[in-house]
This record gives structure tokens, C-alpha cells and sequence, in this order.
């Protein structure tokens, strides 16, 4: 059974088309992120997922039922963030977490109070009173406290400091741990590849990649500084892998792409100096993905 | 289809403004009572001696000052006062706004319609507590007349039995206004918007009333308003139940809220 089941899912406005027609499968007790541009649609699918926006094609299914016809029983087991927390500002967190626990009909009490200490934050003040960050923090207790099987998080940590941000990814972690299931909308982009196991790119309002952060890995560019130690080293010809940034005297600047066994092979010729390989950054992937559609 | 804790939230957060509506609406029905007792007589004799005013005062209150005009009489104006009307519809519309534009427009819909609960579920609950505040706003102006008739004395029999009935044809009218507030809110996503187009209705159709008996060609268009099956004076005079204008302004109210709940069960929410 697939945590998340998408099929030929679309949705426009007017003649602006935000989902086309898009499919994805989560399996459960994964940690997925979910990234793309301003507008790409991440926000309109989170939203069909919860049966606040119907498609007007294809099916969306969360536990293998479609989210439409059984919301109700979906979203007992689902917690979601959104990415704008906007909660009742004339009462106090503590009232805000107890009203919904109770429209969930749940006991959350011990919950709560775990996860209160956890992200640092007073319930005991009214919700106007709180910064953004304390806000969200909010937000992110009402979709923890009831334990579910899916965590729907829009962006939750983009207004949150460093310390409480590592305190998220514990809890986050442990979700998935625990078997249960994480879908993850950010910016971040290295919150994403310290996080997640897999990652959604959408743009356009279609999925254009959908991997697991290993095998994205091995597709980005190494960026490689070599020193030889004599002239009479410096090589015929350089691989077809290689592409050279920068190099002065002995010492070259350049990016690897493939596995770096076959560079270690290569250079098993030479005198080498120093060698650094700098670690893959996904960051440049990504970029060409928002540069595209930007 | 019921969900009690949104219920209990949307009382406790209604419960101040419409008690402090119905104490307000109480009071005023206390001074009113004083003012008639004290003035009554002398303004009906006034009124009486200038044509213009009488139609006036026909028109607005439905008094005929030409005739006998008992306490009680007098009394009904006040379900009919502008102080009395704005009070109530004030609430009426608040209320019954907020579980659909309201939640929109704070942008705490997301969260409200992501929890485990059918969205006519939710819908259901927060209207309970818009019925419930009808109920006391219509129902108030009797205990203010008592409350006045403790304090005030007069030689005339004062049947507080007689306001039953017109508490209940404003009743009717507060759902009707309720029942057609919600569903404005319920296809808009801005409460204000919500707000002045139901305020608009209640204007036009108050312009209607008081413009009928001037133009004869508005007395067909004047029935499509709600204040036409509103007439606590004539009900209170005749001491006959007004029922075919009660059952035609509970159905309006009736129809409005099934056809908004029918509307907010299916259509998108967008972020606030």
C-alpha cells in the first residue's frame, strides 16, 4: 500500500493550468521532499490531497482511498502544516492545541507537552502575542500531536531559528522511524538533502524528477582540485569525464561526473601532490530546475 | 454530523457580543417602555395634527394614529426600531459569516477543514450557534418589557402574552437574515464582501417598505423584500399569528442556509 497515489492529476483556473495531469506514488514510511518554484503547483497538490481543492481530472488517493470521497477518515490520519500558520489569535496555544485535539475527538495532552518542550515554545501565551516562528512552531505541535500515519509539512521551517530547526528534523526523523510517512515542501535545499530519502522536483505544474537522493547524487558533478608534483606528469589527454575549470602550473580545478572510483583509477599514473574532492552538492541540480522556469 | 467541539468554539467566541446585544436590546426596550408611558399620548397627538408625519409613522412603524392606539401597540414599535433591528441583524450577520468567508478570509480554514470533520459537519455546528443567538435577540425584548413594567406604572393592561407572536415573526426574520448572510459567505471569500451585500439586501428591502404605500408600482416589486412579512405592530393590534409571513421568511431562511451548505461542502478554499 503507496502512503501518497497520484494519477493523471490536474487542476486549472481559467486557462492557467497549475497541475498537469501528474503522477506519484509515495511508498509509506518514507521521508519525501517535495521541491519546485514559486508556482510550480506543490501548494495546489498538498491542498487536493486534503480535500480543500478538487482536481478537475485524475485521482488522488492517500492510504488507498481517494481523498475526496473519504476526507473524513483520511484526515484523522494525516497532519498537515501549511505554509502560511494562520490559527485563532484571540486564544491562548494551549486552547488552540485542546480545540483540536477535541474536534480530532483525540486525548493529545502528554503529546503536547513533549513536543512544547521539544521546539521550546510557551503555551500558556495568546497566539497574537507570538512572533512567526512561534507560530509556526504552533502549527507544527497541532500536526505532530495526534501522532499520524502522514505529515504533510508546507514549508515548516522556514521561519524557524537553527536550534529549533534541528529539533524539527529529530522529530521528523523519528516519524519515519517509527514507519510512518513525511511528505516535505521546502526551499532548503540542504535541509532537503540532509533529510529527505527521496525528492519530487515539480515545475510547471509537472513532476520532473522524482528520485532518491543517492542515485541524484551520483548525476552531480564533482568539483576536483589536483596538484601534481612535476611537469613531466601532466597528462596527453584528459578523460571525457572531465571538465576543466581552472589551472595554473601543476595545480588543476576541475568537475568529475561519474563515480569517482574511475577518477582514483585514472590518476593511479601520476605523481599526485594533494587531491580534494569536494562533496556532491545538489544545490546546482536544483538550480537549473528553478533557473528553467524562472 | 455534528461535531461539538467546533460547536462549543463558535459559542464561546459568539457568547459576549450577543449577550451584550440582548442586554443592549433589553435596556433599550426599558427606555422605550418609559419614553411611551411618558410621551406617548403627547407625540400620537402631535403626529396626529401633521398629515405628513401621520403617513410617516404609518409607513415606519405601522401605527395608524388616527385610531385608538393602545400600550401595547406602542410597546411593538420597539421589534421595529432601528436600534432594535441593527443590533440583532449585527450579530445575526457576524455569526452566521464566519464559518465559510470568515475562516477564509483569516486564512484558518486550512487548518479547521484539515481536521477529521465533513465540512457540512463543521457547517452545521458553528450554525447551531446563529440559530441559538435568534432565538435570545428575538426573544429579549420581552423580559426588557417586563423588567420596564416592574419599574413604570400605567392604568392600561399591558398583555405581555401578546408579544409572543411578534417575537416569533422576528425570529423568523433574524433566520431569513441569518439563512441568507451565510449563503453570501458561503460564495465569497471576503466576509466584508459578505457583510455589505446581505446589509444591501436589508436596505433595499427597508426602502421598498417604506417606499410601497407611495408608489403603486412598487407594491408588487416591495414583496420580494424580507421587511414585507414583517409587521410586529399590526400582529400585536390584531392579536392574530402572522403565519403565512413567518413560514414564507423561515423557508427563504431555510432554503438560503441549505443551498450555502450545499455550496461550502464543495467548492475549493483558497489560501486566505
Amino acid at each position: 500500500m503507496h502512503a501518497i497515489e497520484l494519477e493523471g492529476l490536474s487542476k486549472s483556473y481559467g486557462s492557467h493550468t497549475v497541475l498537469d495531469s501528474i503522477s506519484l506514488s509515495v511508498p509509506k514510511g518514507k521521508l519525501i521532499g517535495f521541491l519546485g518554484p514559486n508556482g510550480a503547483g506543490k501548494t495546489t497538490t498538498i491542498r487536493i490531497l486534503l480535500g480543500l481543492l478538487r482536481s478537475d481530472s485524475g485521482s488522488a488517493r492517500i492510504f488507498d482511498r481517494d481523498c475526496y470521497r473519504f476526507g473524513k477518515q483520511i484526515r484523522a490520519e494525516v497532519g498537515y502544516l501549511p505554509g502560511d500558520v494562520n490559527l485563532y489569535s484571540n486564544m491562548k496555544g494551549s486552547a488552540v492545541l485542546n480545540f483540536f485535539a477535541s474536534a480530532r475527538k483525540r486525548d493529545c495532552g502528554s503529546e503536547i507537552r513533549r513536543l512544547a518542550d521539544a521546539f521550546d515554545l510557551d503555551i500558556s501565551r495568546r497566539v497574537r502575542k507570538y512572533s512567526t516562528g512561534m507560530r509556526q512552531k504552533l502549527g507544527l505541535i497541532q500536526a505532530l500531536m495526534h501522532k499520524p500515519d502522514l505529515l504533510i509539512l508546507d514549508e515548516p521551517t522556514s521561519a524557524l531559528d537553527p536550534l529549533v530547526r534541528k529539533s524539527v528534523f529529530e522529530q521528523l526523523q523519528a516519524v519515519v522511524n517509527d514507519g510512518r510517512t513525511v511528505l516535505f515542501s521546502s526551499h532548503s535545499l540542504d535541509e532537503v538533502e540532509e533529510l529527505c530519502d527521496e525528492i519530487v522536483i515539480l515545475r510547471g505544474g509537472k513532476i520532473v524528477e522524482h528520485q532518491s537522493i543517492e542515485t541524484l547524487q551520483q548525476r552531480v558533478l564533482k568539483r576536483v582540485r589536483l596538484e601534481l608534483a612535476s611537469a613531466s606528469q601532466l597528462p596527453e589527454s584528459w578523460p571525457s569525464q572531465l571538465q576543466m575549470i581552472h589551472s595554473e602550473g601543476f595545480s588543476f580545478e576541475f568537475t568529475w561526473e561519474g563515480p569517482v572510483q574511475k577518477l582514483i583509477r585514472w590518476l593511479d599514473g601520476f605523481s599526485v601532490n594533494d587531491l580534494t574532492i569536494e562533496k556532491p552538492d545538489l544545490n546546482d541540480l536544483f538550480m537549473t530546475y528553478y533557473q528553467e522556469q524562472s | 454530523m455534528w461535531n461539538q467541539a467546533i460547536f462549543l468554539k463558535t459559542l464561546k467566541d459568539s457568547f459576549v457580543p450577543v449577550a451584550l446585544c440582548a442586554i443592549a436590546i433589553m435596556a433599550f426596550q426599558i427606555v422605550f417602555v418609559w419614553a411611551m408611558l411618558e410621551m406617548g399620548t403627547d407625540l400620537l397627538q402631535f403626529v396626529s395634527k401633521v398629515p405628513f408625519l401621520t403617513k410617516i409613522f404609518e409607513i415606519s412603524f405601522g401605527i395608524k394614529v388616527d385610531g385608538e392606539v393602545s400600550v401595547n401597540v406602542l410597546f411593538a414599535v420597539c421589534f421595529t426600531h432601528a436600534v432594535v433591528l441593527s443590533l440583532a441583524w449585527s450579530c445575526m450577520i457576524a455569526i452566521s459569516t464566519r464559518i465559510s468567508a470568515g475562516e477564509i478570509e483569516k486564512g484558518t480554514a486550512d487548518l479547521l477543514l484539515s481536521l477529521p470533520v465533513n465540512r457540512s459537519e463543521a457547517y452545521l455546528s458553528a450554525s447551531a450557534v446563529w440559530w441559538l443567538a435568534a432565538i435570545v435577540l428575538s426573544f429579549c425584548p420581552i423580559p426588557g418589557m417586563w423588567i420596564a413594567l416592574q419599574f413604570f406604572e400605567t392604568d392600561q393592561v399591558v398583555e405581555l402574552s401578546r408579544f409572543v407572536a411578534p417575537a416569533f415573526n422576528f425570529l423568523a426574520l433574524n433566520l431569513a437574515v441569518g439563512g441568507i448572510a451565510s449563503l453570501i459567505a458561503s460564495c465569497l471569500d471576503r466576509r466584508s464582501f459578505a457583510i455589505g451585500g446581505i446589509v444591501a439586501i436589508l436596505l433595499v428591502s427597508m426602502v421598498l417598505k417604506f417606499v410601497e404605500p407611495f408608489i403603486e408600482s412598487f407594491k408588487l416589486i416591495s414583496s420580494i423584500g424580507l421587511m414585507h412579512y414583517f409587521g410586529p405592530v399590526d400582529v400585536v393590534r390584531t392579536g392574530e399569528w402572522p403565519m403565512s409571513d413567518m413560514v414564507i421568511l423561515g423557508t427563504a431562511g431555510a432554503t438560503c442556509w441549505l443551498i450555502s451548505m450545499f455550496i461550502f461542502s464543495r467548492r475549493d478554499i483558497p489560501t486566505a
